[in-house]
């Protein structure tokens, strides 16, 4: 976390994601908008299917038919990502934004040696680079994931999944992007190996002074790597603050289930779930989606959806800001 | 190479051909009556011009069958023969050897087929991927009907059709035969030119009905490939789409495709046997058509498992070429 | 079926409906050929040899005296028949041996699956041939029919075994082995209805394969030779070289029937193919 001033390296704004099925639209993301702060660590946790993955991929313009990003923008420096052609958004993937796909380590091509996808990564953004050159900045890149060097000559499945996940990382960083969003980089790894990843994961992005979007489950984790987390529900953002704040006092009765729904004192863990089933996201119930399940809804809850609003503000700092979609803390009764 | 994998795929290898020859010794025999002893006694009872060729002809059958020893015997003799490639002797061209009549012909099918089918293959490898691939020009759908529909209709057949078209009713090219009659085989270029000239049209037969097959299933397996993870993380890596596709896509769907050239051997030569047959193209098939023409037993079942015994050479090429593409192999069973 | 369904039907699955279309002509012609010609005269013998086409032999005859308008009308069914009785045999056995691969596994799944490997790497032509010649009596159109099964299964047997294979380990068939159903009822009832689409696909591919290898056969001249089946039809045209006596209406009526028969099936499978395996599908096209 480097000290200075809340600079915003990516403003997401209304972000609209629906997959178009024979059953109708399924609106996976609905309106999301947050700001990422340059160097910083946003989680973002949700239930299974609450848009997580729809979210990063329609940053990185990833988004395939049946599905379509409707609406949003996607500010990156002087980019607007959602508005790009798709020449200039395949030079900015990874340039510019990174991402470590949920499932990294079976992503790689099965029939190329590790090295070269390292290398064509880079080579489909740079002129030139090619030979002992190439060759140095694949082994630098290997190393700082804490790789061997000769684990360029190899293949695939001769790596472990935790070696294949830090041959993912390092391709991430290949190109010093301003953002990575890693999409629950280490939940198919053992606790030990995914300390370690995770460590790994932060020392680079320290190193490159990049920020990051952690998707994941894992509340435990999530407590101890970042330093804001966002809460996602039936594709929406329920509730986004500083995550110490956000797990001690939840501000969204959503949250408030969650949290307490940890299996243990320390909140280790992942989720278990809360009572009730998440809404269909076809045919969602009229309101804030989470009435059905809501303990503490009240009158207006079923009539009026909530938006993302500043509940704690803070002039100088958006580090610290919470916000959260509810009416309990808007204060609309009927 | 791992040499456990290697030793696996000799064994198949032998498994085939011991499996050819095997249905080739038993299949006579679950007959009521046994065919090859009763054609040459038929034929011996007819007498005539070749009496005394016959008679030695029951007797090398009687000699190399041993009809009189226990079925085990017999069976055992008959593997040692065919690990000899001894098949016996020619009815039709006594005293000729049948493996020496076989391998005359092999070169000739084996030329033919092997560039046939590597053109129709890699064609219809390269236009099946281009089918799948968004980008590709519009004139290759217009392209893939025709050619689907060519791949529905038997070789031999499209084989005829061509024959009639481009050489009796065009003259455009022979109507059939390996050379021009009359001429010599002999290594010069002239001759060389000559044999070209004359399998064009059957090579154009072969391709012509199996390049729909070789697309329609790289079609298949490119769709499939592309929606795999490694596929859908190049393209996030932000890499161009030509080297998506090529290197990453083509690359891996190229894997069962091969296996499946392994797989269609079979059939492919079925096929091409039947071209030779229309062309009377002078290889093992028109060496078949003519010995069961004329019964001639040994020359027929030696043609069998020649056939067998190049087919599963071709699948052993194919399986040690198989681990150049997939490094993967060493540790799959 | 209403009209509207049929048109859904049409613009949604174009080529199964043409397939289905291609392949009820070929079937129909041989029964309503018959009210029209005498198909006495597709005997050997029965007209005077070698005429080109009149009104009262449409497509003349062969050099053996046949009409050759009755030779297709008697034959076409022959061949179709040739080609059903094969694909309902050979997919029975492919079937029956693809179920108990993929349902017991283990070395009868090894056994079967070695032995439906080895057999495809063989030519199923040189195989048939072997059989044919060993059987050295007259062939009959069922024997044919039966000699063609023996090599129909392998195919159907693989794509089922794998069938059955993904589905053994599906939710479905797990939550019905707890529930205590027993092997047989757990194949009749989860997996065999699942299967539909592919038992179908089988078949057709199976019929057409028949159909090939059988003509394949006669071609070589180990075909009944008494029928005037259409593969031995085009045997007899070839044995006569009326390619080349530009005899145009004996080997090419036969030739047109095989096509349309074998691309009638391959946009049947191709239809059924979209309905089995949708996902392949959609991409493209
Ligand atoms: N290709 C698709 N077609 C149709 N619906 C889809 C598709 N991909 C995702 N969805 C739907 O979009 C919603 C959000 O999915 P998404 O993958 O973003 O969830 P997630 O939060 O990442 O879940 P998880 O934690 O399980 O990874 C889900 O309801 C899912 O069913
Ligand atoms: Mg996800």
């Amino acid at each position: 976390m480097t000290g200075n001033r809340s600079r915003v390296a990516l403003s997401v704004e209304d972000l609209r994601v629906h997959y178009h099925t024979e059953r109708g639209a399924i609106r996976a993301v609905e309106g999301v908008s947050f700001d990422l702060l340059a160097g910083e660590r946003l989680g973002l946790v949700g239930e299974s299917g609450s848009g997580k993955t729809t979210t990063a991929m329609a940053l990185m313009r990833l988004i395939r038919p049946p599905g379509r990003i409707e609406s949003g923008r996607a500010q990156l420096g002087d980019l607007e990502l959602l508005s790009l052609s798709d020449e200039q958004m395949r030079q900015a993937r990874f340039a510019h934004i990174s991402l470590i796909p949920q499932g990294v380590m079976n992503s790689l091509n099965p029939v190329m040696r590790v090295g070269a996808q390292i290398a064509d990564t880079i080579q489909a953004h740079e002129q030139g680079p090619g030979g002992e050159k190439m060759r140095a900045r694949v082994s630098d890149l290997l190393s700082l994931v804490e790789l061997d060097p000769d684990t360029a000559q190899m293949y695939p499945h001769e790596l472990s999944g935790g070696m294949k996940q830090r041959v993912g990382m390092a391709i991430s960083v290949a190109l010093r992007p301003q953002v990575i969003i890693a999409d629950e980089p280490t939940s198919a790894l053992d606790v030990v190996v995914q300390k370690r990843v995770m460590d790994t994961l932060f020392r680079v992005q320290g190193e490159l002074d990049a920020a990051v979007i952690l998707v994941g489950h894992d509340m435990g984790l999530m407590a101890q790597c970042v330093d804001r987390l966002g809460v996602m529900y039936a594709g929406r953002l329920v509730e986004l603050g500083p995550v110490q704040q956000l797990l001690e006092q939840p501000l969204h009765p959503y949250t408030r289930l969650l949290v307490s729904s940890l299996p243990s004192l320390d909140r280790r863990g992942e989720f278990r779930g809360i009572p009730g089933l998440p809404p269909s996201l076809l045919d969602p119930p009229a309101g804030c989606p989470f009435h059905p399940r809501c303990p503490e809804a009240i009158d207006g809850c079923t009539t009026k959806i909530p938006g993302l609003t500043t509940v704690v503000a803070d002039d100088d700092s958006a580090r610290i800001e919470r916000r959260a979609a509810c009416h309990l803390h808007t204060g609309v009764t009927s | 190479m791992p040499a456990d994998y290697l030793v696996r795929r000799i064994a198949v290898f032998f498994i085939i051909v011991w499996a050819g020859a095997t249905i080739n010794f038993f299949m006579p025999r679950m007959a009521p009556v046994n065919p090859i002893r009763e054609r040459l006694l038929q034929a011996l009872s007819f007498g005539g011009a070749g009496k005394t060729d016959m008679e030695a002809v029951v007797a090398t059958y009687e000699a190399r069958f041993g009809l009189d020893q226990p079925l085990w015997k017999q069976y055992v003799r008959y593997l040692g023969d065919v690990a000899q490639l001894d098949f016996g002797v020619s009815i039709a061209y006594f005293p000729s050897k049948a493996s020496d009549i076989i391998l005359r012909a092999l070169p000739w099918t084996l030329g033919l087929l092997t560039v046939a089918t590597l053109i129709a293959f890699a064609l219809g490898t390269l236009l099946g991927a281009l089918l799948a691939w968004p980008k590709s020009p519009a004139f290759l759908h217009y392209l893939s009907a025709p050619l689907l529909a060519l791949s529905a209709i038997p070789y031999y057949l499209l084989g005829l059709v061509l024959v009639f078209a481009l050489g009796f009713t065009l003259r455009l090219f022979p109507l059939g035969g390996g050379f021009t009659l009359g001429t010599l085989p002999s290594p010069t270029f002239a001759f060389a030119m000559d044999v070209l000239y004359h399998s064009i049209v059957p090579g154009l037969s072969i391709v012509l009905s199996s390049v729909g097959f070789w697309a329609l299933s790289m079609r298949g397996m490119m769709v499939t490939v592309q929606g795999e993870d490694y596929v859908n993380y190049a393209e996030a890596r932000g890499l161009k789409s030509r080297d998506v596709f090529f290197r990453y896509a083509l690359r891996n769907a190229l894997l069962p495709q091969t296996t499946s050239l392994a797989l269609a051997m079979g059939y492919v030569v079925s096929g091409a046997v039947l071209v030779e047959v229309v062309f009377a193209y002078p290889g093992v098939g028109t060496v078949l058509y003519r010995a069961i023409q004329t019964f001639d037993y040994f020359v027929i079942y030696g043609v069998v498992v020649m056939v067998i015994l190049a087919i599963a050479l071709v699948t052993l090429v194919l399986d040690i070429v198989y681990p150049l593409l997939d490094p993967r192999i060493a540790y799959k069973r | 079926m209403n009209r509207a369904s049929l048109a859904a039907m049409v613009r949604n699955h174009p080529q199964l409906v043409a397939g289905l279309a291609v392949v009820f002509v070929v079937v129909a012609f041989g029964p309503v050929g018959s009210l029209f010609v005498d198909t006495d005269l597709s005997r050997v013998g029965s007209a005077p040899a070698n005429l080109t086409p009149t009104v009262d032999h449409l497509l003349g005859t062969d050099a053996a005296g046949r009409d050759l308008l009755a030779v297709m009308v008697a034959g076409t069914p022959l061949t179709l028949w040739v080609g059903f009785v094969a694909g309902v045999v050979g997919l029975g056995i492919g079937t029956i041996l693809g179920f108990v691969a993929g349902y017991f596994g283990g070395w009868i799944d090894t056994v079967i699956r070695g032995a439906a490997d080895v057999l495809m790497t063989i030519p199923g032509l040189l195989f048939l041939v072997v059989l044919a010649t060993s059987l050295h009596t007259t062939v009959t159109v069922n024997m044919m029919a039966l000699v063609v099964a023996s090599l129909a299964w392998m195919i159907p047997t693989r794509t089922i075994r794998s069938q059955v294979l993904s589905m053994r380990e599906a939710g479905y068939v797990q939550v019905a082995r707890l529930s205590g159903l027993g092997d047989l009822e757990i194949i009749a009832r989860e997996l065999l209805p699942n299967l539909l689409p592919y038992l179908a696909a089988s078949f057709v591919s199976a019929v057409g394969a028949a159909v090939l290898a059988s003509i394949g056969l006669e071609a070589l001249g180990l075909g009944p030779q008494n029928e005037p089946t259409l593969g031995m039809t085009i045997y007899w045209a070839l044995y006569y070289t009326s390619l080349l006596r530009s005899v145009w209406w004996w080997w090419a009526p036969p030739m047109v029937i095989i096509v349309l028969i074998f691309v009638g099936l391959f946009l049947v499978s191709m239809g059924l193919d979209r309905i089995a395996n949708p996902r392949m599908w959609k991409a493209t096209s």
